[in-house]
């Protein structure tokens, strides 16, 4: 996998939750790993579309999901409700809307799908064609694993 | 003869698959005086809403099921050429920025974002000709 496809996506990540929360995000040491991942029990995945194909998750706990929607969202939130996914989504989907306008800018036609969430304690997201690069974020509420997986056609 | 005065407040729809961003949007626009009439949750749901409610101002999101927010707006022009529509969106990039505005946005802001950009935005729109 291209390394220019990843970074706007990893750089992207970082900026939108310091953002968001108003909080430092560091980043530690990526790795390249097979399919499939197993997740941490939170899994927003965002589409990637055009002259490549693939994917971005962001995946954590319901418990880091929990905390960073209450920074999010300026109220405590301890139950993961709604509200809670609602939050988690808008995140991965900033990240991506961000990372894929970066490129697009860079001369790039790429587009990005609405984000979905997957919640399950045993889950795996499985593509045998891709490697995927996992990138794990440290937060104050908690790590936040970014996994991008994207083919060039 | 005393003076009287227009207190009708400015009606705005949101449109914005995301619960999380049209709760934060509306509770913006609820403490700053404007009117939230409506929530839709894609472009054919925000085309029917605004036929119906038929707002100053319309905040629409692009990336969205079913029908996305350049659509949405080309669609809405064709309701009222005169419609106020304020993009907020994660998408950034120049092409898509150029489309939306081509199409007639009056303004086009980035998620996330901080309230008073939000309603700077806002404002801007609703002092558009």
């Amino acid at each position: 996998m291209k390394s220019d496809f990843v970074h706007p996506f990893v750089d992207a990540a970082v900026k939108v939750m310091e953002d968001a929360t108003g909080t430092k995000v560091r980043r530690g040491s990526v790795a390249l790993i097979a399919s499939p991942i197993s997740t941490l029990g939170v899994a927003s995945i965002i589409g990637i579309l055009g002259e490549a194909e693939g994917r971005m998750v962001m995946d954590l706990s319901p418990e880091t999901a929990c905390k960073l929607a209450s920074s999010m969202n300026g109220q405590e939130m301890s139950e993961y409700d709604e509200l809670v996914t609602s939050t988690i989504n808008e995140l991965a989907n900033m990240v991506g809307g961000r990372a894929v306008s970066e490129l697009v800018n860079r001369g790039h036609q790429l587009d990005i799908t609405p984000p979905t969430l997957f919640t399950g304690r045993e889950m795996e997201v499985s593509n045998t064609a891709l490697e995927t690069v996992v990138v794990p974020l440290e937060t104050d509420f908690g790590p936040v694993m970014l996994n991008i997986a994207v083919r060039i056609k | 003869m005393s003076e009287v005065k227009n207190t009708k407040k400015c009606q705005v729809l949101v449109v914005d698959d995301s619960e999380f961003v049209a709760r934060l949007m509306i509770k913006m626009l609820d403490e700053t005086g404007y009117q939230v009439v409506g929530h839709a949750k894609n472009g054919q749901d925000a085309l029917a809403k605004y036929r119906e409610l038929n707002p100053e101002i319309v905040t629409m999101d692009i990336i969205m099921p079913s029908m996305g927010g350049i659509e949405a707006i080309s669609e809405l022009f064709k309701i009222n050429r005169r419609a106020k529509v304020l993009v907020v969106s994660a998408m950034g990039h120049a092409n898509i920025v150029d489309q939306a505005m081509k199409i007639g946005a009056k303004h086009y802001i980035l998620k996330p974002f901080q309230k008073e950009d939000f309603l700077k935005a806002v404002d801007i729109v609703h002092n558009a000709a």
